[in-house]
């Protein structure tokens, strides 16, 4: 068990972060924080933790303690309906498909293939955008699916220079694959537009997508679009990589980037941890990331997906009438 | 004196000899902690110094490997033709510290490389290319590469054609593992080393406490958070070495010369620590040691620095005990001070010879005078001075020392205060003396120079005695002259008028002195005087008089007379007062003759009342005998319907009328519990009854109750009457219902099966107030089928109330969960309930049931006839025994005949019919004995046969287990007998 302790001034207030790592059993850990939580009476919230299952545990020490608890990765309801101080900041893109049809719709309904891997949750948003398409009379010419492993997609482009009918390649691809795929499609066909998912997206790709000639479609969260210039963005993300002791940032990290802001900005007006709770079941502002809604069980809303296009190392958000 | 002076001498002693020893400590202790410091300081740079030399050998073994491993790579491109450079790049490949290598052309794109799938790549973006192609020189880069999943040490240079132009940049990445092997086997195991991109991603680490662990992945590489760093520390790290304590280890860093970002050293201080700790105890024992030696040290200073100033104390005490004029010794070190003390003590004792000769002059004084004076200490309340009176007063107690006066320890006690500014005074009453005191104190400067208080105390009790006297005198004569009548004492033997207030003196001249002169204008005392009555019966004696006043009217009054007894117990003297009674007596002379008008009134309204109760119980068999006597018999459809009225005669109304195949049931509610409410109720009646003779063929409920308005406004009853109906009308063929309420607020409740209803229509109530456009008759229909019950009831019952609730959800209750009994059945189990709910029938209104049932199938019943004799029981059980379908056990037929036999011999008209009805379902069975006289059947004589069916249970009663019960209707021709049993079977 790893103990990381940073600081971050809010206002005045000096807030800890506390990082509780494991790997032994959940139960270990679990009676190591409830031990922790005893002997610290000054905490204000709790953060995590990454399945539903594991997040219960954290959320019954919420109740336990009267702490309120934000949680980023579960999925089971029911947690966050029975337990007044468990709320959740899960990221649902429940409009992305509706964002994927807006950019069809941009491209003038075009004739396109559709390559899926096999990570399930791509594959699934794969086998609902097909769904979708073909619900509302889209031309899907072929769909391929390919291992995840895969990263060598020459013939597969070979054999989309023979189709004429060919106007745009949607793809659900893991974050390495888009990589490649995009090089070896821009040696070949580096005019063809390319829509994928905005899942695998982060702002510290986008120097791998500079020499690329496609014009590339996707959904990005608001901020995104000022990255660059966002050095608080920045530095949260070094500091997740370094917390984490990856070399990259990954999909997830702006969640709980936006969690982590979310909290800080609410602490300020919240003295007691019931404070804070209050806060997080009536708070309905706008941010850093836009509007974003919580419902009185704690889940958002609405959320602040964008299309964009993405050129010249930074995403662009996609105007159309 | 002397022990005090002792006392002090050690204190001071011990004082000198403890500012020496904890002088001594705290010089000990910073000594230790400077030395203390210092070694630590120097332990943690020498271990900071070995730390540093550590990093800067790891960083030139970096540096020197990777220029090595550039030379190696320049020469091999020096060596090859650009065509070989595609078969370099395959060689190189082969060699496991290179992950990838690539041959890129100005433009960015991949035009060698090591895997063919590279080939055309855009290497634009890549930051180790555009350095390389904008300052045309090697670069070295290390970072996370996306393409091939992993971190990486990246060598771009650029490559010259022979004719000097650069055309070409050799991307080489090199493993970072290669190096690490190799640093890891020169590594020494008791430190760990991170290399850190400038990033402050951990790049390289090695050594055996950096753990590998973690929530995110297992196995992921060790963060600089494991060595206690923060981002904000890596990011403000320079080329000097920094180094901080964390977590018991010591962690050295820097920034490593070029690209190549921070190297950082950690190592465990627990040696330091061990160190640091034997250091502590060391200087421990030193300071122990040294506190050891302090103690005989301080004690021989204390004995020094005392010693002058014992001599001194010694000179003093001789002087001040008289033994010598003033301090004789020199005493050097004290000069000054027994200089000053000389000569303080000269000045001192000629100031006390003068104050003892005033002192005498002003005790002679006080002495003299008689008013006691006192002089108190105001710190502790003691009495300094006492003159001669006060010593005669409190002289006593004033021999104890020291003595304080009993007033000022009161005084004290209740924390009065003792310092009056000017001069006080009051007075005070000393209970046990009985005594009263003149107080008077002020706050002066005694002899010796302190606030002191000077009080005088002086006797005023006759003073006060006086005052005394004249404040009752003046009191006892306020209140004569407040008295309205005239009010005398008179001297017995004299007759004379000793005392008297001025009403009395309107009885006569103001002139007169004797009694008789004043009353009665005599010039000597009455022969029969009422004085010498008293004296003879030593008694009070009370007397009316009639006389006529000064203007000649007629006037009775009380006299009042009453003895008063000198020391010797005779009458001395005599009160007499008279009151005017004259307008009581008039007064009690009126009430005679209003009392005796009341008496004849009282009569006559007593006989009045009688009539009106013959009226009314003609009115109430009037009401009661318009009430159903008997219900339809219908087949399929059984009936039952219960009345109580509030008061003598009811408001309430029901009827049951069979015309044809339908069948007419009315509940009515007429506001008003009198004769008034029972007349509207026969009127009711008539209109319907009237109706349905005339009008045969319309015969829904809304025509009915039209025509029941029409009717009532016709008769133009007054405005305060309100009629409330409910009227059913059963088609007999389909059972389909039609309903209809006016005014009616408790729906009627039904159960079709398991279903329950309410059967809700409540419109206006039909009343002259009500204008007839607002009546809109509108009748709803409902279908009963087999096993529906019905309860048709007005509020009495759903509206009583006990504390706050009513009954209403109670009653819904008990008949949704009873609804499959018979009717009769339902009805004795509200009544039950209801009285266990009430304490009584009887409730604030009238109570009218009316419960409905079409009968089920299951439920069979069967009839039968018999005269009230022997003959008639023979016929019982040779009817009870054909009725095989039945199954009509033994034991109910006997207990049956028992009751019967039980009529027969308490009645002596025994031919008379029984009509008997027996019903049997799973639940129960349930027995109607029937008879037409009304008040047939009476409570007692079916108690007796109650007690009787349980006594002889085993004998009699139909089952063990059953529960058997039996009840009257309220007329009293009907008896029931309910036997319920879960084991009866069908």
């Amino acid at each position: 068990m790893a103990l990381q302790t940073t600081k971050d001034k809010q206002q005045g207030k000096t807030v800890f972060h506390q990082t509780f790592t494991y790997t032994d059993e959940v139960d270990e850990a679990y009676q190591e924080v409830r031990e922790h939580l005893k002997n610290n009476q000054t905490i204000m919230a709790l953060v995590g933790d990454v399945s539903s299952s594991r997040t219960l545990y954290l959320s019954e020490l919420a109740k336990e303690f009267q702490i309120p608890h934000l949680s980023f990765f579960a999925t089971d309801d029911s947690i966050f309906e029975e337990n007044p101080w468990s709320f959740s900041y899960r990221y649902r893109y429940a409009d992305e498909l509706e964002i994927l049809q807006t950019i069809i719709d941009y491209l003038d309904s075009p004739s396109m293939v559709v390559i899926s891997c096999d990570i399930s949750s791509i594959f699934n948003r794969g086998q609902d955008f097909i769904e979708s398409m073909e619900y509302s009379g889209e031309t899907i010419l072929q769909t391929v699916d390919v291992e995840h492993q895969k990263m060598d997609f020459t013939d597969f482009i070979e054999e989309l220079k023979s189709n004429d009918e060919l106007d745009l390649i949607v793809t659900f691809l893991n974050e390495d694959q888009f990589v490649h795929f995009l090089q070896q499609l821009n040696r070949e066909m580096p005019h063809l537009p390319v829509l994928t998912t905005g899942l695998i997206l982060h702002p510290q790709m986008l120097s791998s997508f500079l020499g690329i000639h496609n014009p590339i479609y996707s959904f990005a969260p608001y901020y995104y679009l000022s990255y660059l210039e966002d050095t608080e963005i920045h530095s949260f993300f070094e500091e997740y990589k370094i917390s984490l002791g990856v070399h990259r940032i990954d999909s997830i990290a702006p969640w709980i980037y936006d969690g982590f802001l979310l909290l800080h900005s609410l602490l300020p007006q919240a003295k007691s941890p019931s404070q804070l709770r209050e806060a997080l079941e009536t708070y309905q502002g706008d941010r850093l990331l836009g509007p974003i809604y919580f419902n009185q069980k704690g889940f958002i809303e609405s959320n602040t997906l964008v299309p964009v296009e993405i050129h010249s190392k930074s995403f662009h958000e996609l105007s159309y009438p | 004196m002397m022990l005090d002076i002792e006392r002090g001498q050690k204190t001071l002693r011990w004082r000198f000899f403890f500012q020496f020893i904890v002088a001594s400590l705290l010089v000990t202790i910073i000594m230790g902690a400077i030395i203390f410091r210092t070694i630590r300081s120097n332990l943690l740079d020498d271990y900071a110094q070995r730390a540093m030399e550590t990093m800067n050998r790891y960083e030139e073994r970096i540096h020197v490997l990777l220029s090595l491993e550039e030379e190696n790579l320049a020469l091999l491109y020096r060596i090859s033709s650009p065509k070989e450079y595609g078969n370099l790049l395959r060689i190189l490949i082969e060699k496991e510290k290179y992950n990838a290598s690539w041959i890129v052309n100005r433009g960015g794109t991949v035009t060698f490389a090591d895997n063919p799938l590279f080939l055309g790549y855009s290497f634009l973006g890549n930051h180790v290319f555009k350095k390389a192609l904008l300052q045309e020189e090697p670069s070295i880069h290390i970072c996370f590469d996306h393409t091939i999943h992993s971190r990486t040490i990246q060598i771009a240079f650029p490559l010259f054609l022979d004719d000097g132009r650069f055309e070409q940049i050799a991307i080489h990445e090199l493993n970072p593992d290669w190096i690490e092997e190799i640093l890891a086997a020169e590594h020494s195991e008791q430190e760990d080393i991170l290399l850190l991109s400038n990033g402050g991603v951990v790049f390289l680490g090695f050594g055996d406490s950096i753990y590998r662990r973690g929530f995110y992945e297992p196995g992921r590489p060790p963060s600089l958070h494991d060595f206690g760093l923060s981002l904000a520390e890596i990011k403000g790290a320079g080329l000097q070495y920094q180094k901080i304590v964390r977590d018991d280890h010591l962690v050295t860093y820097k920034r490593m010369e070029g690209p190549l970002g921070i190297i950082a050293h950690r190592v465990s201080v627990e040696k330091i620590e061990n160190d640091l700790w034997s250091l502590f105890y060391l200087v421990l024992l030193g300071s122990f040691i040294a506190l050891l030696l302090f103690f005989p040290l301080g004690n021989y200073h204390a004995a020094r620095a005392m010693r002058p100033i014992e001599r001194l104390s010694k000179e003093v005490e001789l002087t001040l005990k008289g033994e010598q004029e003033e301090i004789q010794e020199p005493h050097k070190e004290f000069s000054l001070l027994v200089h000053a003390f000389n000569r303080a003590y000269a000045e001192k004792r000629e100031a006390q010879r003068e104050r003892e000769l005033t002192y005498q002059g002003f005790k002679t004084v006080l002495d003299s005078m008689d008013t006691a004076i006192y002089v108190v200490d105001l710190k502790n309340h003691t009495t300094l001075f006492l003159n001669r009176a006060g010593e005669e007063a409190w002289g006593q107690k004033a021999k104890k020392s020291p003595f304080i006066l009993p007033f000022i320890k009161e005084r004290a006690h209740t924390n009065q205060s003792f310092t009056p500014s000017t001069e006080r005074s009051w007075e005070s009453f000393d209970q046990k003396d009985n005594t009263w005191l003149e107080y008077r104190e002020m706050s002066i400067h005694w002899f010796d120079g302190r606030e002191v208080l000077l009080g005088m105390a002086r006797d005023i009790t006759e003073r006060k005695q006086r005052e005394e006297l004249l404040q009752t005198n003046w009191f006892i004569k306020s209140i004569l002259e407040s008295l309205p009548y005239p009010f005398l004492v008179i001297d017995r033997e004299s007759r004379k008028i000793q005392l008297a207030n001025s009403t009395a003196y309107q009885l006569g001249s103001k002139d007169a002195k004797t009694c008789y002169d004043l009353i009665y204008n005599r010039n000597k005392p009455c022969e029969e005087c009422i004085i010498n009555t008293i004296v003879e019966t030593r008694e009070p004696i009370t007397f009316e008089k009639i006389q006529k006043d000064k203007e000649g009217r007629r006037e009775v009054l009380e006299a009042h007379s009453y003895p008063i007894f000198n020391d010797r117990r005779e009458v001395a003297k005599i009160i007499y007062y008279t009151i005017d009674i004259t307008e009581r007596k008039e007064a009690e002379e009126r009430l005679k003759e209003y009392t005796k008008d009341i008496e004849e009134k009282r009569k006559e309204i007593e006989d009045l009342y009688h009539q009106l109760d013959q009226e009314i119980e003609k009115a109430v068999k009037v009401h009661e005998r318009s009430l159903p006597k008997t219900i339809p018999q219908i087949e399929e459809i059984s009936i039952g319907a219960y009345y109580q009225p509030a008061k003598k005669l009811g408001g309430d109304f029901y009827h049951v009328i069979k015309k044809e195949d339908r069948l007419f049931i009315y509940l009515s509610d007429v506001t008003g519990h009198g004769i008034d409410g029972a007349m509207v109720s026969a009127f009711i009646k008539e209109a319907i009854e009237s109706y349905l003779s005339l009008k045969k063929d319309t015969t829904s409920p809304g025509s009915i109750l039209s025509h029941l308005d029409r009717q009532y406004r016709r008769e133009n009853y007054p405005e305060e009457y309100f009629i409330c109906i409910f009227l059913l009308v059963i088609d007999l063929n389909t059972f389909e219902a039609s309903y209809l309420g006016a005014g009616f607020q408790n729906p009627p409740l039904l159960k079709i099966g398991q279903r329950q209803m309410y059967l809700v229509n409540s419109g206006l109530p039909i009343s002259t107030t009500i204008p007839r456009e607002l009546l809109a008759f509108k009748e709803k229909r409902v279908l009963l089928t087999k096993n529906s019950s019905l309860l048709l009831t007005t509020d009495g019952l759903p509206d009583q109330k006990r504390g706050r609730e009513n009954y209403d959800n109670r009653l819904q209750e008990i008949f949704f969960k009873n609804a499959s009994d018979p009717p009769e059945v339902i009805i004795h189990r509200i009544k039950e309930d209801f009285k266990d709910y009430n304490g009584s029938l009887q409730g604030d209104d009238d109570i009218t049931l009316l419960v409905l049932e079409v009968e089920p199938e299951r439920r069979k019943g069967r009839h039968i006839e018999i005269e009230r004799d022997m003959q008639g029981l023979k016929r019982l059980q040779k009817w009870a025994l054909s009725l095989e379908d039945l199954k009509l056990e033994e034991k109910i037929l006997s207990s049956l005949e028992e009751l019967i036999v039980l009529l027969i011999e308490h009645d002596q008209d025994r031919k008379k019919t029984l009509k008997i009805h027996v019903q049997i379902d799973p639940k129960l069975i349930f027995v109607t004995i029937e008879v037409e006289e009304e008040e047939f059947f009476r409570e007692d004589r079916l108690k007796s046969f109650i007690e009787k069916i349980k006594r002889e249970e085993n004998r009699l009663v139909i089952e063990r287990e059953s529960y058997t019960t039996a009840f009257l209707n309220d007329r009293g021709n009907k008896a029931f007998l309910l036997v319920e049993k879960n084991g009866i079977s069908n």
